[in-house]
């Protein structure tokens, strides 16, 4: 008796193809056999059906909802949206709507049409936009149409492998204009401006859990919520607080992780709306496992609404980096770097907004205290405010539309790099300072206004 | 209907070939125009590399698995069936044409009933093996047209699947799952 479990591994993945990702997924769920092929599709970067299962590509937040393609250079094509293997733009839009009774906290919702909801999820600038995993999340930032300019409490979750936009439990306060950060599965989420001032407080999601975490005062740590309620801790009345006072307030500011242990927040705005309102180049460290503060050497620009990155690389002491004896058996060293780009002072409008960079090596919090920042010599750069930085972790140098380093901005986009064609990724992030980066200018003519891109590997 | 033959002799081999089934100890032998086998990329390859002999024995398929296969090369060498659209919005009926409709829905899945499969599991493994590929995709496209819609239970109930997994893996997976069960 022929079985179907008897199919070779290609005709079952044929068939596969003529199913949409959900029902493949659902495959899973019937035998061993199958759940192997299916895990085997979506961890095998080069079947075809990876990307179907993956959802590897680029995702812009756009003011009328969530639209991926699977490359950058797609939407350079003119194609406004298009995707790639599975559904075509009604079935994706139906797949990315959203529930009309959706709690959205606090923020207020000016009576109108039930897509309002819509409007007020997606069309938000200054909003914090975060990738943990294969999901991004959203939170807070400000609404502007007709009659109406809020500010938000209210986050939510995309997730590009089940194609659902969901809502998440609302932030403590309103915040726009903050910045954020992810490290591990947790989300901190720094100041802000609420609408009549910037903050000076912080809080942190748990995506694990997806919840807020609470600050736990007597032990300096935050704690899950649940855990929290379970133990027989007497000291509940310090336990209560959901947010943490940081040194100073501030929004407008920027924010990268580093080391998977530290957070650099840079420049931002100080009295928004008040008496002394004045932008900073204060760079303060925060670090996440003892709950400190510190200043760092300041930036030589005042700085709001920049763009900041971070990457780590790996160097390889002595003087052959392409010896691959050494590369195995010499000292590594990790390189760090944080590119700090767009963004102006409050006051001043240059014609050229400098690419800041700070680098440092080893691993110590002490060479991070040592480094200074460099600002001159990144040629190409533009004034660009409410930029989104992409960055792809692994360069692909049969890919070269995955420029390893990208910022989008309104129409354009722009792509940091040594030379017009990238080799490899050691060219792009190496030690070779001798090479200089600049900016250029992609031929791409993105379509409607972008508020944010993610693009997920 | 492919031509069954009984004296390969009489056949002129400029025009045709004769593919042979596996069936022991009476193979089958038909008659295709070499046009038409080309469709079979197997074959299309052993054309071109050697001259003169051409009767072809094809392991591994039946006389009347290869009769199917056959019936569909000799229906569409010279008039392809459009792609399938991937993936299926709906049912495959809805996509294909009368003539493949009949195709499958006669004898490949008998009288229509899904449950009746065993014949076009067997199309697949010849459509496969000797690589005819607008073949396959109509096959596997069935396939999965008869997947679409069902739940895991339904799927192993329609395909005689034996549910190996403990109650723990189960567990897991439907939990790391639970997306596609919201909506």
């Amino acid at each position: 008796m022929p079985h179907i479990l008897q199919l070779p591994p290609e005709v079952f993945s044929s068939t596969a193809s003529f199913l949409g990702a959900k029902q493949i997924v659902q495959l899973r769920s019937v035998c061993r056999t199958f759940n192997t092929a299916v895990q085997g599709w979506r961890n095998n970067a080069a079947h075809p059906l990876h990307q179907l299962l993956s959802r590897s590509g680029v995702y812009w937040l756009r003011h009328d909802g969530v639209f991926y393609t699977p490359t950058v250079a797609v939407m350079g094509l003119g194609v406004g949206f298009r995707v790639e293997l599975s559904l075509d733009e009604e079935q994706l839009s139906n797949h990315f709507s959203v529930d009309e009774d959706l709690h959205i906290g606090e923020d207020v919702i000016v009576n109108g049409p039930s897509n309002m909801v819509g409007k007020l999820l997606h069309a938000r600038v200054h909003c914090s936009t975060l990738i943990v995993g294969r999901k991004i999340y959203r939170f807070g930032g400000r609404h502007v149409s007709d009659g109406s300019d809020v500010r938000l409490q209210s986050c939510f979750c995309v997730d590009p492998v089940s194609w659902t936009v969901r809502p998440l439990p609302p932030m403590s306060c309103k915040r726009s204009s903050l910045a954020a950060v992810s490290i591990g599965t947790r989300i901190y989420l720094f100041g802000g401006y609420n609408g009549t001032r910037e903050l000076d407080s912080m809080e942190v999601f748990d995506t694990r859990t997806e919840s807020w975490l609470l600050w736990d005062s007597a032990a300096a740590r935050w704690r899950d919520r649940a855990r929290y309620h379970s133990s027989d801790d007497d000291n509940v009345a310090t336990l209560t607080t959901r947010t943490l006072s940081m040194p100073f307030s501030v929004c407008e500011h920027s924010a990268v992780a580093v080391a998977e242990r530290y957070v650099i927040l840079m420049g931002g705005c100080r009295h928004r709306g008040q008496e002394g309102e004045a932008s900073t180049s204060s760079v303060w460290l925060f670090d996440t496992v003892t709950t400190t503060w510190e200043q760092l050497r300041d930036m030589p620009y005042d700085r709001i609404h920049g763009c900041a990155s971070y990457r780590c690389i790996e160097v390889f002491d002595g003087s052959n980096n392409n010896n691959e004896e050494e590369r195995t058996t010499g000292r590594h060293r990790c390189q760090h770097k944080v590119v700090f780009c767009g963004g102006k002072p409050l006051r001043a409008k240059p014609n050229e907004s400098p690419t800041l960079v700070l680098q440092w090596s080893g691993d110590d919090v002490q060479s991070l205290r040592d480094a200074t920042w460099a600002s001159n010599d990144v040629a190409g750069a533009q004034l660009t405010l409410n930029i989104t930085a992409v960055q792809y972790n692994c360069h692909d140098p049969t890919h070269p539309t995955r420029a390893p380093f990208r910022v989008v901005i309104g129409p354009n986009s722009l792509t940091l790099r040594k030379n017009p064609a990238p080799t490899t990724a050691h060219a792009e992030w190496g030690d070779e300072a001798e090479e200089r980066e600049r900016w250029y200018r992609d031929p791409s003519q993105i379509r409607g206004a972008v508020f944010g891109v993610c693009s997920i590997e | 209907m492919p031509e069954e033959i009984s004296d390969p002799s009489s056949v002129d081999f400029t025009k045709f070939i004769v593919l042979q089934s596996n069936d022991h100890p009476n193979p089958t032998q038909f008659k295709v125009s070499r046009e038409a086998a080309k469709m079979s990329g197997l074959i299309k390859d052993m054309l071109e590399d050697q001259e003169g002999d051409a009767i072809i024995p094809v392991p591994n398929v039946t006389g009347r698995t290869l009769r199917f296969a056959l019936d569909y090369i000799e229906h569409h060498h010279n008039n392809r069936a459009d792609a399938i659209e991937k993936p299926l919005k709906g049912k495959i009926e809805d996509v294909i044409s009368e003539w493949d409709k009949n195709f499958l829905y006669t004898h490949l899945v008998k009288n229509h009933d899904e449950k009746q499969h065993e014949t076009l599991i067997d199309v697949i493994m010849a459509a496969n093996f000797l690589n005819i590929k607008d073949l396959l995709d109509l096959t596997c496209a069935c396939v999965a047209s008869m997947i679409k819609g069902k739940t895991p239970e339904q799927i192993r109930a329609l395909f005689n699947i034996e549910n190996d997994f403990t109650p723990e893996e189960e567990e897991k997976i439907k939990e790391e799952n639970r997306w596609c069960e919201e909506s």
